[in-house]
């Protein structure tokens, strides 16, 4: 670093230095779970200076060749929420080389971007993507499968949604039912009919179904005693599964896919999102069907794996409908004070569902939102407090 | 004593092969009496995949070193880079008069 003898001043209200960077395609989505994060962030540092000073005390502090006095580096960490636009496919965990980008500096007037600006670099983004996925040739196959493939299910899942507004509520053959049974001592009951309109649904997009309970009078006999459904709770849940390595190298020794070992210890859970979709099955059976849409949050990380220091996570997702049910429970267990409340429990029931990352629009429309909500932009702030040594 | 505030900013979320934007902003407040310099202003963008049993993203390696470093060049044990960018000096040799206030904007 040279010694500066004078000091240009800033003329800050004129002069905003912009610098831009695109984000690489194939990032892992940020994720922070119970068994690994992946977290992006900006790493700003500063670094002051003083000029040497004059004087003997100054000369016995500082160094007597007048050299500048440089202070501590500090640093600012700003988080970055990274949204899955594409497939992120992970890599193998020996082929480790980060991604890289370049933040670009370059001078413009001092306003503000306009969304004319910025659809202009979201054209020069897809334009670049373009020529990029050209120039990989064959060896993009895979990927360009992979999209059509996306684009196959995009065209189903429009078309699911498309029926869901006029079959819903008929129970049409586009949508995929299940039913719900109860097994107990006087053998296997229906329970519920679930039907949903795809088990795939998209980053921002919604899961839509119905639930019909089966029962007219809104009871059935279950232990011995009959239970109603008091209550509805409909839940996207997502998992963290860990992929033991011993797992996997057993499974590869012995010609078979690569097993995912739910453990204990390594298996966590985290409700994306939920609603209650019906409280009203015990009222003498005037609903007896509901539907719902649950939002599948766009900060959430689509169904992937995730590969940190030699362990690797997958992230999977569940539809998790949960059916609160009062009475049915054993006399021992019912027969309490007359009068008294018959006794509630829950039952669970799963489903996998796959959480598909953001189509191209949806891309487009997601970052114009990011953009338009700059207002309320999160803000990281720190102070560096200088010294007179500084 | 006199502060000066390094603000940064950024907006909620990126999608991968967007631009990433952010603003950056050195304060130095109107009651100091002298100017401050500043050696150098950096950014950089990472990215890591961590254990969570580990150390978490913003626990830095401390340094005591006032040259510009590489983040992303740290080995931390359970931590794997899986995005860099080169630091990038902003600024350099910049004098800051009380009440001046820099931007930097990443749009």
């Amino acid at each position: 670093m040279g010694v500066i003898a004078s000091s240009p001043a800033l003329d800050s209200s004129l002069r905003r230095l912009h610098v831009r960077s695109r984000l690489p395609a194939e990032l892992p989505p940020s994720f922070y779970g119970s068994l690994v994060r992946s977290e992006y962030t900006l790493i700003v540092s500063l670094c002051t200076k003083a000029p040497p000073r004059p004087g003997l005390l100054a000369s016995m502090l500082f160094s007597s060749t007048g050299e500048w006095h440089r202070g501590p580096v500090h640093r600012v960490c700003v988080p970055v929420h990274v949204v899955c636009g594409v497939a992120y496919v992970r890599a193998a965990p020996t082929a480790a080389t980060p991604a890289c980008c370049r933040l670009a500096l370059v001078e413009r007037a001092a306003r503000a971007g306009t969304e004319d600006e910025y659809e202009e670099d979201e054209t020069e983004a897809e334009e670049e993507a373009t020529a990029a996925a050209a120039s990989r040739g064959e060896g993009s196959r895979a990927a360009e499968d992979e999209e059509d493939e996306e684009d196959e299910e995009d065209e189903d899942e429009d078309e699911a949604a498309a029926a869901y507004g006029a079959r819903l509520g008929g129970g049409g053959s586009s949508l995929s039912s299940y039913e719900v049974q109860l097994c107990g001592p006087s053998g296997v009951q229906s329970l519920a009919r679930v039907q949903l309109t795809g088990t795939c649904v998209r980053v921002g997009g919604a899961v839509r179904g119905a639930v019909e309970i089966f029962d007219a009078s809104g009871a059935w006999s279950r232990g011995g005693a009959h239970a109603s459904v008091e209550r509805l709770e409909v839940a996207l849940v997502l998992i963290e599964q860990s992929e033991t390595a011993a797992a996997a190298g057993d499974a590869a020794a012995a010609g078979s896919d690569t097993v995912f070992t739910p453990m204990p210890d390594a298996t966590a859970a985290a409700t994306a999102s939920s609603t209650v979709v019906a409280r009203t099955f015990a009222d003498g059976g005037t609903t007896r069907r509901a539907t719902f849409e649950l939002g599948a949050p766009v900060h959430a990380p689509p169904s992937t794996a995730l590969c940190a220091a030699g362990l690797t996570v997958r992230l999977t997702y569940e539809l998790r409908i949960t059916f609160e049910l009062r009475g049915g429970q054993p006399a021992s267990v019912s027969a309490g004070a007359a009068g008294a409340e018959p006794p509630t429990s829950k039952l669970p029931w799963r489903l996998p569902l796959r959480l598909l990352p953001t189509r191209t629009r949806g891309r487009r429309a997601a970052a114009t939102s990011a953009r338009t909500a700059a207002a309320s932009m999160p803000i990281v702030t720190s102070e560096v407090v200088l010294n007179d040594e500084s | 004593m006199a502060p000066l505030r390094v603000v940064a900013r950024t907006d909620g979320a990126r999608v991968v092969g967007s631009w990433f934007q952010a603003s950056i902003e050195l304060q130095y407040e109107g009651s100091a009496t002298e100017p401050v310099w500043v050696d150098w202003l950096a950014a950089q963008l990472c990215g890591f995949c961590s254990r969570c049993d580990e150390l978490p993203m913003t626990k830095q390696v401390a340094r005591s070193s006032s040259a510009l470093q590489d983040e992303t060049k740290d080995r931390i044990a359970g931590r794997d880079c899986v995005l860099c960018s080169p630091p990038h000096v902003l600024a350099a040799n910049e004098c800051l008069e009380p009440g001046q206030t820099k931007w930097c904007v990443f749009p």
